[in-house]
């Protein structure tokens, strides 16, 4: 008996101690004990300790338990003390299992923001240095408190836009460095991120989004839509229904990609198939511009002069110059030329569309600018009075300028003038991380968000920088 | 009569292969096909005979006269014209609808995915 108590109260001290420094419960410790425990006593009572003390030993469990039901501060609780299953970064896992916790149980607005909030005040007790998958978590956040908040001016919410909101939230955050997301982040930035290409059928927005968040953590969605593109479908190994079917009792979350429209998987056949260019082909093109003309699939600029070019390839216009001999036509240039011309003026039919509209944003632009740069002279003078800036504060003082800035067009000359506003604002919040703040993965978003930027747009001090800090951050 | 010229026909290049689907021809008409289907045609719109005054496109059913029956045969006997509407060709009756008619949105899709918002 005696001997039995003595390993309790060493095994308790243990775990408290184990707790206290957050680190994980070895799983050799654990069957030591148990078996210490069995040698002396029945095996019945150590099914019950063991019963008794699985919220402690096996927490991954009961958070996703917790996350299910909607019971948002125990899912937290529970995946916090997850150590062994969030080894990458169990705060953001913890913030992951518990917005999982809130969507599960989203149906009262207020309650949701309440939830939300709860959450984000979680961020600034928590201490310890900003990683991605935590900055990942409070942009996912951040967006779904301006939904609501958005929803309650507005009072029309509209799951188009929220989505596509969404989408380009998570899009913006292309420059994070993935080793440290852990997979429950990953897992649920994808999902949010996928529903408004999947909705929309743009399989390169899918692809795009999908290599994103395919980090160095199992993520089985973003693994199984990159499988099915570049692999399956592509070397048309196998069909897609197939694929799906294969995977579907693996994935239970992506069972709606069932129902994928099949011709979505047929275009990219045609696109990747370089190897038959021939009237084939061509047709299938065709049908793909006329399914665009006729508002069945969505085709963007870049993908309209894809297909384009794909008839009027190498091979295709050696067909036509034949064609045109036999027609009578014996000047190829201007059969080529010919051709060019209406592949040209069909194209400036979707082109005419974007200029209208951008002629439209030219107000919003000048607003977006004034706003622009009184919140970069805001982040300015609180660098220059030495302001202590919390961690997650700073984060999102950059994270607010980011998201302005990309509401420009990028190819719009706009675009750089605005990143000339803010351009020197970033090379000193730049140089004050590396002064003072010991955020590396934070200066690694920045440098990888804005290097390319700063490179684009002629800023080639900045961009040099960037290039520096990114590389001296890791080594 | 003018008015049955649909106004795509004159603007957007995708519509140039309009005389293929008047005269009810393919790419590999010939010339002789071209001015026998024309004559045909417009007997039929003559005599009355119903759906003669009707063709396919992609679009659906359209209707056609002798006038534009005229400007199609035209359009595939001058050289460019002819070379310009085969480069664009497409069989009006292709089926060009989504396959699967299940298309989801992206509410559908979020709850699919379990992240559905409210």
């Amino acid at each position: 008996m005696v001997t039995v108590l003595a390993l309790v109260v060493a095994f308790t001290l243990v775990i408290f101690i184990l707790l206290i420094a957050k680190r994980a419960l070895p799983i050799w410790m654990v069957f030591a004990f148990l078996c210490g425990l069995a040698w002396q006593i029945s095996p019945l009572i150590i099914v019950v300790i063991f019963i008794l003390a699985s919220p402690v030993l096996l927490p991954s469990i009961y958070a996703r338990y917790f996350a299910l039901q909607g019971e948002v501060k125990k899912a937290y609780f529970f995946s916090s003390i997850a150590y062994v299953a969030n080894y990458r970064d169990v705060q953001a896992a913890a913030l992951a299992c518990g917005v999982q916790a809130t969507l599960a149980n989203s149906s009262d607005l207020e309650q949701t923001k309440n939830h939300l909030s709860w959450l984000k005040q979680r961020c600034y007790t928590h201490s310890k240095q900003l990683e991605s998958g935590e900055m990942a978590m409070v942009v996912i956040i951040e967006t779904l408190l301006e939904i609501i908040a958005d929803s309650r001016t507005k009072n029309n919410i509209e799951p188009q836009n929220e989505g596509k909101f969404t989408h380009h939230r998570l899009a913006l955050l292309a420059g994070i460095k993935k080793d440290a997301i852990p997979a429950k982040v990953s897992v649920l930035a994808v999902k949010m991120a996928l529903a408004y290409p999947l909705s929309i059928g743009d399989w390169n927005l899918i692809v795009k989004t999908a290599e994103q968040w395919d980090t160095n953590a199992e993520n089985p969605i973003a693994k199984y839509l990159l499988e099915c593109y570049r692999y399956r479908i592509a070397n048309n190994k196998s069909t897609p229904v197939s694929v799906v079917r294969r995977l579907r009792q693996k994935v239970k979350a992506i069972e709606a990609l069932y129902n994928l429209p099949t011709y979505l998987f047929e275009r990219n056949t045609a696109s990747s198939n370089t190897s038959q260019e021939n009237n084939e082909s061509s047709t299938s093109y065709q049908q793909y511009l006329w399914q665009h003309e006729l508002g069945n699939i969505q085709l963007n600029r870049d993908e309209l002069i894809e297909l384009t070019n794909k008839k009027n390839s190498i091979t295709q216009i050696n067909r036509w110059q034949q064609r045109a001999s036999e027609l009578g036509l014996t000047d190829g240039n201007r059969i080529s030329s010919m051709l060019n011309t209406s592949i040209d003026a069909y194209l400036s039919l979707h082109h005419s569309t974007n200029d209208a509209s951008s002629e439209a944003n030219y107000e919003d632009n000048e607003l977006r600018h004034k706003t622009l740069l009184f919140s970069s002279q805001s982040i300015d003078n609180k660098l220059s009075d030495k302001r202590s800036f919390n961690r997650i504060d700073l984060f999102l003082e950059w994270w607010r300028i980011w998201s302005m800035l990309n509401e420009f067009e990028k190819d719009d000359s706009n675009y750089c003038a605005a990143f000339s506003t803010v351009a020197d604002m970033v090379d000193s919040l730049l140089i004050d991380i590396w002064n003072n703040r010991s955020q590396p993965y934070l200066l690694w978003l920045i440098c990888h968000s804005c290097g390319p930027v700063a490179e684009h747009c002629g800023h080639e001090e900045l961009a040099e920088r960037c290039r520096d800090l990114a590389h001296r951050a890791y080594h | 009569m003018v008015a049955l010229m649909i106004q795509a026909y004159i603007d957007n290049p995708l519509y140039s292969c309009w005389p293929f689907w008047v005269l009810e021809l393919s790419p590999n008409a010939q010339v002789t096909d071209v001015e026998k289907a024309a004559r045909e045609i417009t007997a039929k719109i003559s005599f009355g005979i119903a759906g003669a005054d009707e063709y396919a496109t992609p679009t659906g059913i359209q209707k056609r006269d002798e006038f534009l029956i005229r400007e199609a045969k035209s359009a595939l006997q001058d050289a460019k014209k002819r070379l310009l509407a085969e480069f664009w060709y497409i069989d009006p009756n292709t089926e060009l609808g989504p396959q699967d008619q299940e298309s989801m949105s992206v509410e559908q899709w979020q709850e699919a995915l379990g992240v559905k918002f409210w």
